[in-house]
C-alpha cells in the first residue's frame, strides 16, 4: 500500500514536472515568434495561393511592432505599399491579452477610419490562410499544454508539445507543435477542428538571425482542407529590431500620416 | 433595342476594351523587367545559422520564388495608378431622361506621392473621357502637402478628401461634398466623396484631436440635374430631363453674390475603446434645399414673394444652397461582438429660422443608431436607424397650406425615418466581395437598394458588376429616390491597377 502511495506520488510528481515544463515550452515559443526585442519593424509579403492556382495573389506592407510587456500587451501597426489600389492604407491593433483586440483600418482613398471589431480572432488576416491570431500571436495562457515527447525534424531537434484551448473555441480543438529545442521557434504547427481533421498547417521556413533575434524568413499555412494557402515572406534588406519605436506611434495620427521615416 | 449612336459607342468601348487589355501586358513586362526583387538578395546583418544545420526547413532561399511577382519596393517617388472602364446603363427606358447609357467613361489615374523631412506631398489625377457628357476632362482628386509646423500638429493644404463621423452612407456632420451621382450610377466606392480645395488643421494632445477644416469656397454635393437621372422641378412639380445639365461644369445657382466658404471642426476623445466626438459646422445646405425666385437679387430672403395658392404658374422658381449651421455628436465603439455608432446632429436653418418660407428647408434635429457584426468569417450585416426631426413644424404645415394646397396631403412628416441594411459576403479568399445595401424611407415612401459584385482575378485586374434600383410612388417626386424612380441602372467596370 505505501509503495503504491509512493508510485502514484513520483507519477503525480513527474506529470507536473512534464506539464510545467510544456507550458514553458510554448510560453519560450511564444516569446521567440511573436516578442523578439522590445521592437521591430519588416517588410513582408504576403501571397495568398487559391484552389488550384499557382498564381498568387499578393500583398506588400510594412509591419511595426511594439510590446508593452513580454508576452503581454502589443502595438501593431501595418501600412500596405501593394497592389496600388490599396497603397497608403493603413491598419492599427492594439492586442490585449484578456479583451478584444483594438482595430482601426484607414481607408485613404475616402479619408475614412473605419473601426473594426477585435473579436472575431480566428477570422482570415487580409484574405488569407492565416487568422489575425496566427499573424498577432495567440497567447500561451488560452490553452492548456501537454508535451507528447522530442523528436528530431528537419535535421533539428525538437519538442513536441499539444494545446488544448482553456475555453471551447469553434474552430481549433488541439494544436500540435513541433518546437525547436535551441531557439524555441516553432517549425510547424497542425490545427486540428473537432473533426479531429487538420485544418490547418503552419511551417517555418529559412530561419536566420537578425540582430542576435532567430528570425522566420518565410512563414506558410497551409489549409488541406480547402486547397489554399498563404506564404508571409520578411524581405531580409528590411527587417529591425530595437528601432526605439515610439508608443504615440501606435495612434491614429499614424493612421493618416504615417511616420514614413520607418516605412521605407 | 440600341439606338445607332449606342451601337457606336458599343463598338467604341470594345475596341478601348481590346486597347487596354494589351497594354497590360507590355507594362508588366516592363515592370518585371526593373523589378530585381527586392527580397532576393541574402541577409546582411546577421549570419545564418540554420543555412547549414537545417537545409530542409524551408526551401533554402524563401525569396528565390519572389521575382515573378510585379511587386516591388516602395521607392521615394513611384507613380501608381489604373485604368477603368465604366459602363452603366438603364434598365429598360426611362420615361424621364431620354437615354440609354447613363455612365460610360474611361478613366486614367496617375498618382505619386513624395515624402521629406519637411513634409509629404501628395498628387492624384484622374483623365475622364466622359461619352454621356461628350466631354474629356481632368479630375484631380487630391494635390496636398502635408506638413508638420509643431510636434503636435498636421496641416495638409490643397485639394483632398474630407470625411468624418460614424455612420454608413448616411451622413449627420461630414458635411464634405459628396457625389450623389456616382453613388446612384454605380461608380467606385471612392468616388463617392468629392475632392475639394481646404485647409485642415489637427492638432493631438493626448487622447484628444482636434480637426478644424475650412474650404475658403463652398463645396456642393453633385447632386442629380437631369442629365443621366431626372430631377424634380419645382415649377412643374414633376420629373424632368435637362441635357444642357450633362457638362461637368454645370451648377444649381448659388446665393448671388455670396462668396463665404464652411468652416467644419471636430473634437474627438478616446476612452478606452469608444471614441466620443463633437462637431460643429457653419456654411451652406449641401444640397439645393432652397428655391429662390429667378429674378431675385437675393436680398430679403425672409420675404417669400409668393402669392398664396397659385405659386407654381406665378414665378419661376431657382434651387439654391441656404444657409447651414451645424452642431452635432457622435459615439462610437465595440459593444459585445460588433460595432455600435451614435451620432446626431442639429441643423439649424439659418434663412429660415422660424420654418416659415415654405422655398427654405426647416431646421431639422437628426439622430441615428447603428450596429454591425461578422456573423461568420465570410458575412458581415449592418443595420441603422435614422430620423429626422423637423423643427417648427406647425410653421411649416400653415406654409404648405397657404402656398402649396395641392400638395398639402404629400407633404413632409414631422419624423421621418430611414432604415438602412448591409449585408456583406467575402469569399474565395476575399477575392469575391458581394454588397448589398438598402435605405428604406416609410415616411418618404421611397426605397434605394444597390447590389454590387466585385471579382479580383488577379493582382492588377479587378471586375465589377451590380445595380441600383430605386422606389418611389406618385406625388411624392421631390424625395431623395422617389426623384429616381424611373432611373434603375445596371453597371459594370473594368480596372486595371499599376
Amino acid at each position: 500500500m505505501k509503495s503504491l502511495i509512493v508510485a502514484l506520488f513520483a507519477v503525480l510528481v513527474s506529470f507536473t514536472a512534464f506539464a510545467e515544463s510544456a507550458d514553458d515550452v510554448v510560453r519560450k515559443a511564444n516569446l521567440a515568434a511573436y516578442y523578439p526585442g522590445d521592437d521591430g519593424s519588416a517588410q513582408l509579403l504576403m501571397k495568398v495561393y487559391r484552389k488550384g492556382s499557382e498564381k498568387p495573389i499578393s500583398k506588400l506592407f510594412y509591419m511595426l511592432r511594439k510590446d508593452l510587456a513580454e508576452g503581454g500587451e502589443q502595438l501593431f501597426f501595418t501600412y500596405f505599399v501593394r497592389p496600388s489600389d490599396i497603397k497608403r492604407t493603413t491598419f492599427l491593433v492594439k492586442k490585449y491579452i484578456d479583451a478584444d483586440d483594438f482595430r482601426r483600418l484607414y481607408i485613404p482613398a475616402s479619408d475614412k477610419i473605419l473601426a473594426i471589431a477585435g473579436s472575431r480572432k480566428q477570422d482570415p488576416f487580409m484574405g488569407s490562410d492565416f487568422s489575425y491570431e496566427d499573424v498577432s500571436g495567440r497567447h500561451f495562457s488560452k490553452d492548456n499544454h501537454s508535451m507528447e515527447g522530442e523528436e528530431t525534424y528537419n535535421n533539428r531537434a525538437v519538442f513536441i508539445t499539444e494545446s488544448v484551448p482553456k475555453v471551447r473555441e469553434d474552430k481549433i480543438a488541439r494544436m500540435k507543435a513541433w518546437i525547436d529545442k535551441e531557439t524555441y521557434i516553432p517549425l510547424k504547427v497542425e490545427f486540428y477542428n473537432h473533426d479531429n481533421q487538420v485544418y490547418k498547417v503552419y511551417e517555418s521556413g529559412s530561419i536566420q538571425t537578425v540582430s542576435g533575434f532567430p528570425t522566420i524568413m518565410k512563414r506558410t499555412m497551409t489549409s488541406p482542407l480547402e486547397g489554399t494557402r498563404t506564404e508571409i515572406l520578411v524581405n531580409p534588406k528590411k527587417v529591425q529590431y530595437n528601432i526605439g519605436l515610439d508608443e504615440e506611434l501606435f495612434s491614429e495620427r499614424s493612421l493618416k500620416n504615417p511616420p514614413m521615416k520607418y516605412l521605407n | 433595342m440600341l439606338a445607332k449612336s449606342n451601337k457606336k459607342q458599343l463598338l467604341k468601348t470594345v475596341a478601348l476594351i481590346l486597347l487596354f487589355g494589351l497594354w497590360p501586358l507590355l507594362f508588366s513586362s516592363s515592370l518585371l523587367a526593373e523589378d530585381k526583387d527586392p527580397f532576393a538578395e541574402p541577409a546582411t546583418s546577421g549570419t545564418d545559422d540554420f543555412s547549414e544545420t537545417e537545409p530542409a526547413a524551408g526551401t533554402t532561399d524563401a525569396f528565390a520564388d519572389t521575382g515573378d511577382t510585379p511587386l516591388k519596393a516602395a521607392r521615394s517617388l513611384e507613380w501608381t495608378g489604373f485604368l477603368e472602364i465604366e459602363q452603366g446603363s438603364h434598365i429598360g427606358k426611362s420615361s424621364v431622361v431620354d437615354k440609354q447609357w447613363v455612365l460610360s467613361n474611361r478613366r486614367f489615374r496617375l498618382a505619386t506621392q513624395s515624402n521629406t523631412d519637411m513634409g509629404s506631398v501628395f498628387l492624384k489625377a484622374d483623365f475622364i473621357e466622359d461619352s454621356v457628357a461628350r466631354e474629356s476632362r481632368v479630375d484631380l482628386r487630391e494635390a496636398r502637402v502635408v506638413v508638420t509646423p509643431i510636434q503636435q500638429m498636421d496641416l495638409s493644404i490643397g485639394k483632398q478628401v474630407n470625411t468624418w463621423g460614424v455612420a454608413d452612407m448616411l451622413f449627420i456632420n461630414d458635411l464634405f461634398p459628396k457625389n450623389w451621382i456616382s453613388n446612384f450610377l454605380g461608380r467606385d466606392m471612392e468616388s463617392m466623396k468629392d475632392a475639394a480645395n481646404s485647409f485642415r488643421l489637427t492638432g493631438y494632445l493626448g487622447n484628444l484631436v482636434l480637426d478644424v477644416v475650412y474650404h475658403p469656397e463652398f463645396a456642393p454635393d453633385t447632386t442629380p440635374t437631369g442629365c443621366r437621372l431626372s430631377v424634380y422641378n419645382p415649377n412643374s412639380q414633376t420629373l424632368v430631363a435637362n441635357s444642357s445639365s450633362c457638362g461637368s461644369s454645370y451648377r444649381y445657382v448659388n446665393q448671388p453674390g455670396e462668396t463665404n466658404g464652411e468652416t467644419a471642426v471636430r473634437l474627438k476623445f478616446q476612452l478606452g475603446s469608444y471614441e466620443l466626438a463633437a462637431y460643429t459646422y457653419s456654411g451652406y445646405f449641401k444640397n439645393p434645399k432652397g428655391l429662390q425666385r429667378a429674378n431675385n437679387s437675393g436680398s430679403g430672403t425672409g420675404e417669400t414673394g409668393l402669392v398664396a395658392g397659385q405659386t407654381a404658374g406665378y414665378t419661376t422658381l431657382m434651387a439654391y444652397y441656404p444657409k447651414l449651421q451645424v452642431q452635432g455628436a457622435s459615439l462610437e465603439g465595440q459593444l459585445g461582438p460588433g460595432i455600435m455608432t451614435f451620432e446626431t446632429g442639429l441643423y439649424q436653418s439659418l434663412e429660415d429660422k422660424d420654418g416659415e418660407n415654405p422655398l427654405i428647408e426647416n431646421g431639422k434635429w437628426k439622430y441615428l443608431l447603428g450596429y454591425r457584426m461578422d456573423l461568420t468569417a465570410h458575412l458581415g450585416v449592418g443595420a441603422q436607424w435614422y430620423q429626422e426631426q423637423m423643427l417648427q413644424y406647425d410653421a411649416y404645415e400653415k406654409a404648405v397650406g397657404t402656398y402649396f394646397p395641392q400638395t398639402y396631403e404629400y407633404r413632409r412628416k414631422e419624423r421621418q425615418n430611414t432604415y438602412t441594411l448591409r449585408l456583406t459576403v467575402k469569399a474565395q479568399q476575399e477575392t469575391l466581395w458581394i454588397n448589398l445595401f438598402r435605405y428604406q424611407r416609410p415616411e418618404d415612401r421611397d426605397a434605394f437598394t444597390k447590389l454590387d459584385i466585385t471579382k479580383r482575378l488577379n493582382d492588377s485586374l479587378e471586375m465589377v458588376v451590380g445595380t441600383n434600383v430605386f422606389e418611389g410612388e406618385d406625388h411624392y417626386e421631390d424625395r431623395e429616390f422617389g426623384m429616381l424612380k424611373n432611373d434603375d441602372n445596371l453597371f459594370a467596370r473594368v480596372k486595371y491597377n499599376f
